[in-house]
C-alpha cells in the first residue's frame, strides 16, 4: 500500500498553510498588542505546560482513524470529578494530583469504553458522533455533580458544596494544589518561569507515544486507520482496536486535565470542561495537523502559534477598533474557523484521493481490456 | 397462546418500529401530565404553554426537512439561517418600519440573505459529501462567532437597539415591543378560561407545512427523495444531484431565517450574539424525537417530536419541581436531546451512506 | 505469554496502583495547623500567654510572630507535625527554643495548638493530656450566602485556554 514520497511544493504547502497564516496573524498582532516580549514568552511557557497533555491525548485517536477526538471532553469531566474528590478529602500537593490522576482513570476507561462502543456503532461519522456523546455525557455529569453529590456520594465539606446542601459550587479551590507540579523544580531563566516537571512529564508522554507507536498495538491501530477492512483480513480485532484508542485517549485527558487545573489553581466545575476540547482541536490543527494525521511536533508548534493568538488578539482588537469585546469575539472566531476549514480540507482531500483512485482504477482496466 | 404470541411480535414491531427511546419519551411526556393535577400544577395554563412553545419552534424544527429529504443528514448548520433571519429583523427596526410590517420587512430582507448564505452554504456541503454534519455544525459555529463582531461593528444606530452610553453595538437582547411582538400570536387569539391558542402562528406554521408537503410532492420534490435515498440511481435518472441539494439547503437555511423570526413575534425579544449558537441542537432532536431518522423526515415527525420536545421542556421544571423539589429540568432536557440525536446516529442508515 | 500468568500480572498491577493511591491518600492528607498564643484553662490549671512566640522555619528564621493573644496558621502535609518555636516568656526575658510535635488525627481538617498549654503541659510532674492543649477547629458556617448554579449547554467562550 505505500506510496513512494515525492516532494510536491504545492502538497506541502497546503498542508502547511495554516501554520503560516498563524504565524502570518500573530506577526500583525504582537507589535500592536503591545505586549513586551518577555510577557509572551512567560504567557506561552505556562500555557505549554498547562496544555501540551491535554492536546497530547488527541494523536492516538487520530492514528487510528477515527479523526479528532471531541469525546475527551469525557476524560476532562472524570479529571474534574477526581479533583472534586481529593479537594474534599483535603489531599493536597503532589500526592493529591496523583491520587487525583489515579481516581479519574477508571471514570475515564469507562467514559471511554461507552465513548468507543458508540463510535463503532456510527462509523464513519464518528466525529459528530464523539461530539454529541461530549454533550451528552456532561448532561450526566451535571446530575452527577448538581444532585448527587453531597446527597448520594458523600461531600464532606460545605467549601465545595452548595448552601442547599448537595450539589458543588460553580468553582472548587484547588489553592492547596495550585502549580504544585510546576514549582517542583523551581527554574528560572532571564525572568523566564519554566515549570520543569511538568515539561518533563509532557516528554515522558510523547516518549510513550513514541514507543506506542511502534508496539503490536499501535501497529494495529495504524492498519486500522488505513484502511479497516484490510486490517480486518489482516486478522485484526477492528472493533477493539478503535475502543482501545478511544479509551487511552480519553484516561490521558483525564490525567491531562489534572495537570492543567493544578496550574489554572481552582476548577470551574461546569464549565472547566466544556470548551477545552474545542481549544485543544483548534490549538492542534493550528500546529499543522489535520484530522487523519499529526504528530508531536503539530501540538508543540500548535500550542504556540493558537495561544500567541489567543493571547495579543484582544489586545490588538481592542487597539484597532477601541472594543475590547471584539478581539475576545475574535479569537473564539478563528478556534471554529480553524477547525472549519480544516474540517473541510480533510473531506475535500479525501473525496480527491478517492476520485484519484477510481481513475487508475478505470485506467488499469482499460489496459486489461 | 399462539394469539399472545403474535400479539406480541406485533407489539415488539410497534415498538421496533417506533423506537424504543421514543416510547420512553412519550411515556414520560404522559406521565408528566399525568402527575401534573396531583402536584398542584395548572394543566390549562401547561397546556397553553406548550401550544405556544410549539408555534414558536415549529418553523425552526420545520427547517430540518428539506436538508434531510436530499441527504445532506441533519442540518447543525441551522445558526447560519437564524442569522439571516436575525440581520433580517434588525434591518427592518433600523429603517423604522414597527408593527405588522416590521414582521413582513423582515423576512423580505432576510429572504435575500438567507438566499446568498444558504448558496455558499450549499456549494460547500456539494463539495463535501459524506462529512456534511461535522462541518454543519463548524459553519454554524464560525458563522455565529463571526457576527458576533459584526453585531458590534455593523452600522446600527436605532437607540433601542445599540448599547445606550456608547451609541453603537447592538445589545445582546432587544425588545420587540411596538415592533412585531405577537403579531402572528394574537391574530384570532383563542381563549378559553385559562387555555390560549395562539392561532395565527399556528395557521402560519400550517401553511409553511402545507406549502413543505405540496413541495415535496412536486417533480423538484420527489427529485429531492430520490436523491436522498439513492444519489447514483438519482444521478442515472438525470437529476442533477448537485443543483438538487443546492435547493435544499437554501430552502432549509431560508425557513431557519423565517424560523427565527416566528419564534421571536412569539418570545418578545431579539436574542444576538452567542443566542444562536445552540438553537440547532434542540431542532435536530426534536425532529428526531418525531420519528426522523438522519435520512427521513416528513412533516408529521416535525409536529409531533416539536410536540413531544416542547411538552417535556414545559412539564418537567414544574412537575419534577414540586414533586421532588429539585429543578432537574435543564439535566434532563440536556440528557434527552443529545441522548435522542445520538441514538439517531447510531442507527444503520438506508441508502449509500 | 499464558493466560494465568497474564491475569495475575494485571491484577498485580491493579493492586500496586490502588497502593499508591492509599499512600497518597496518607501521605498528602492536608491539615492545617491553628497555633494559638492565648490564655488557656485545662482542669484547673491555667496556662498563660507568653509575651511572645515566633514559628521558625528549617533556617531558623520567624516565619510568624504571635503576641498574646494572637493566632497564627500553618498549613500541613501529612501527620506529622513539627516546628520550632521561639517562646520569649516575658518582656526582656530571653528567647527559649522548644520543638513542637505533634501527630494530627487523620480525620481532622484542622486542629488548634494552644502554645503555652503544650509547653506547660509537658513541664509538668504527670503530663498532661492531649485534650490539654489540642482543640478540633471546626470551621464557622456561614449561611447567608446562596450560590445558584445556572446551567446550559453552552460554552464560556471568554473564559482561559
Amino acid at each position: 500500500m505505500k506510496t513512494t514520497k515525492k516532494f510536491d511544493l504545492r502538497s506541502t504547502l497546503r498542508s502547511s498553510s495554516v501554520p503560516l497564516l498563524f504565524i502570518l496573524i500573530c506577526a500583525v498582532c504582537i507589535p500592536i498588542s503591545g505586549l513586551s516580549p518577555s510577557y509572551l514568552i512567560n504567557e506561552i511557557t505556562t500555557r505549554m505546560g498547562r496544555n501540551a497533555f491535554l492536546i497530547l491525548s488527541l494523536l492516538i485517536p487520530i492514528m487510528a482513524g477515527m479523526g479528532l477526538n471531541f469525546g475527551m471532553t469525557l476524560g476532562a469531566m472524570a479529571g474534574e470529578i477526581a479533583l472534586i474528590f481529593t479537594a474534599d478529602w483535603q489531599i493536597i500537593g503532589i500526592p493529591g494530583m496523583i491520587l487525583a490522576m489515579i481516581l479519574s482513570v477508571p471514570i475515564s476507561v469507562v467514559l471511554g469504553l461507552f465513548c468507543g462502543k458508540i463510535l463503532n456503532m456510527a462509523k464513519g461519522r464518528e466525529m459528530i458522533t464523539s461530539y454529541i456523546i461530549s454533550y451528552f455525557i456532561n448532561g450526566v455529569y451535571q446530575l452527577v455533580v448538581l444532585y448527587l453529590m453531597g446527597s448520594v456520594i458523600p461531600i464532606k465539606h460545605s467549601t465545595i458544596k452548595l448552601p442547599r446542601g448537595y450539589g458543588i459550587r460553580n468553582t472548587v479551590s484547588l489553592l492547596s494544589m495550585r502549580q504544585k507540579l510546576d514549582n517542583l523544580i523551581p527554574l528560572t531563566i532571564a525572568g523566564v518561569k519554566i515549570p520543569v516537571a511538568t515539561f518533563l512529564v509532557i516528554l515522558l508522554l510523547c516518549l510513550v507515544i513514541v514507543w506506542f507507536r511502534r508496539t503490536k498495538l499501535g501497529q494495529d491501530m495504524r492498519a486500522v486507520g488505513q484502511d479497516m477492512e484490510v486490517a480486518r483480513d489482516a486478522g485484526i480485532n477492528v472493533e477493539r482496536t478503535r475502543i482501545l484508542s478511544i479509551v487511552i485517549s480519553t484516561v490521558l485527558a483525564g490525567i491531562g486535565m489534572v495537570i492543567y487545573l493544578q496550574n489554572m489553581g481552582n476548577i470551574a466545575t461546569y464549565s472547566s470542561h466544556s470548551q477545552i476540547g474545542m481549544f485543544c482541536i483548534a490549538a492542534l490543527l493550528v500546529g499543522g495537523a489535520s484530522v487523519d494525521k499529526a504528530s508531536i511536533g503539530n501540538v508543540f508548534l500548535g500550542v504556540i502559534l493558537f495561544h500567541t493568538m489567543f493571547i495579543v488578539a484582544p489586545k490588538a482588537g481592542a487597539y484597532i477598533t477601541g472594543d475590547s469585546m471584539i478581539g475576545e469575539y475574535f479569537r473564539v472566531f478563528v478556534s471554529y474557523a480553524v477547525i472549519t476549514v480544516a474540517l473541510i480540507m480533510y473531506e475535500t482531500n479525501k473525496r480527491r484521493a478517492k476520485a484519484d483512485q477510481g481513475a487508475q482504477l478505470a485506467k488499469a482496466q482499460e489496459e486489461e481490456a | 397462546m399462539e394469539k399472545a404470541e403474535k400479539k406480541n411480535s406485533r407489539l415488539k414491531a410497534m415498538v421496533q418500529s417506533f423506537g424504543l427511546p421514543r416510547l420512553i419519551i412519550t411515556a414520560f411526556l404522559i406521565l408528566l401530565l399525568a402527575l401534573a393535577p396531583v402536584v398542584g400544577a395548572d394543566l390549562p395554563s401547561q397546556i397553553s404553554n406548550i401550544i405556544a412553545r410549539f408555534s414558536w419552534n415549529g418553523v425552526l424544527v420545520l427547517a430540518m426537512v428539506p436538508m434531510v429529504h436530499s441527504g445532506c443528514g441533519l442540518n447543525f448548520g441551522l445558526p447560519l439561517g437564524i442569522i439571516s433571519g436575525l440581520l433580517g429583523a434588525t434591518m427592518s427596526i433600523q429603517f423604522g418600519f414597527t408593527g405588522a410590517l416590521s414582521f413582513v420587512m423582515a423576512i423580505l430582507f432576510a429572504t435575500p440573505l438567507a438566499f446568498i448564505f444558504g448558496g455558499g452554504y450549499g456549494w460547500l456541503l456539494n463539495k463535501i459529501k459524506g462529512g456534511e454534519m461535522m462541518i454543519a455544525t463548524y459553519v454554524g459555529f464560525s458563522s455565529v462567532s463571526l457576527m458576533c463582531m459584526m453585531w458590534l461593528i455593523l452600522p446600527y444606530s436605532k437607540p433601542n437597539m445599540v448599547w445606550g452610553l456608547a451609541g453603537k453595538g447592538l445589545r445582546t437582547t432587544i425588545s420587540l415591543e411596538g415592533y412585531y411582538r405577537g403579531v402572528l400570536a394574537n391574530f384570532l387569539e383563542i381563549r378559553i378560561g385559562k387555555l390560549v391558542i395562539p392561532t395565527g402562528t399556528l395557521l402560519f406554521f400550517a401553511l409553511l407545512a402545507f406549502l413543505m408537503w405540496a413541495f415535496l410532492h412536486t417533480k423538484t420534490g420527489t427529485a429531492m427523495t430520490a436523491v436522498g435515498s439513492n444519489p447514483t440511481f438519482a444521478k442515472a435518472a438525470g437529476i442533477n444531484v448537485n443543483k438538487i441539494r443546492m435547493l435544499s439547503v437554501i430552502m432549509s437555511t431560508w425557513l431557519a431565517a423565517v424560523g427565527i423570526l416566528v419564534y421571536e413575534q412569539g418570545f418578545g425579544f431579539i436574542q444576538l450574539y452567542m443566542a444562536p449558537f445552540y438553537m440547532a441542537l434542540p431542532a435536530v432532536s426534536a425532529i428526531l424525537i418525531g420519528g426522523a431518522t438522519v435520512n427521513k423526515a416528513s412533516i408529521t415527525n416535525v409536529i409531533i417530536g416539536t410536540i413531544l420536545f416542547q411538552g417535556i421542556v414545559t412539564m418537567t421544571p414544574t412537575t419534577m419541581n414540586s414533586l421532588i423539589h429539585m429543578d432537574m429540568s435543564e439535566v434532563i432536557r440536556i440528557i434527552a436531546s443529545n441522548g435522542m440525536i445520538l441514538y439517531a446516529l447510531t442507527r444503520k442508515t438506508e441508502g449509500a451512506k | 505469554m499464558k493466560k494465568a500468568t497474564r491475569i495475575v500480572i494485571r491484577l498485580l498491577a491493579i493492586a500496586v496502583i490502588i497502593g499508591v493511591a492509599v499512600a497518597m491518600a496518607i501521605i498528602g492528607r492536608g491539615h492545617t495547623i491553628y497555633l494559638d498564643n492565648k490564655d488557656h484553662e485545662y482542669n484547673g490549671t491555667t496556662y498563660e500567654a507568653f509575651y511572645k512566640v515566633e514559628v521558625l522555619d528549617a533556617n531558623m528564621k520567624a516565619t510568624q510572630k504571635l503576641s498574646a493573644g494572637d493566632r497564627g496558621m500553618e498549613s500541613v502535609m501529612g501527620q506529622k507535625y513539627s516546628t520550632v518555636v521561639a517562646v520569649t516568656r516575658k518582656e526582656g526575658d530571653k528567647r527559649e527554643g522548644f520543638m513542637i510535635t505533634y501527630q494530627i488525627p487523620y480525620g481532622m481538617d484542622g486542629v488548634i495548638l494552644n502554645i503555652p498549654a503544650y509547653l506547660g503541659a509537658a513541664d509538668g510532674e504527670t503530663p498532661a493530656p492531649e485534650e490539654a492543649y489540642m482543640e478540633e477547629f471546626i470551621p464557622v458556617e456561614v449561611e447567608d450566602d446562596t450560590e445558584e448554579v445556572v446551567l446550559g449547554d453552552e460554552f464560556d467562550l471568554t473564559a482561559e485556554g
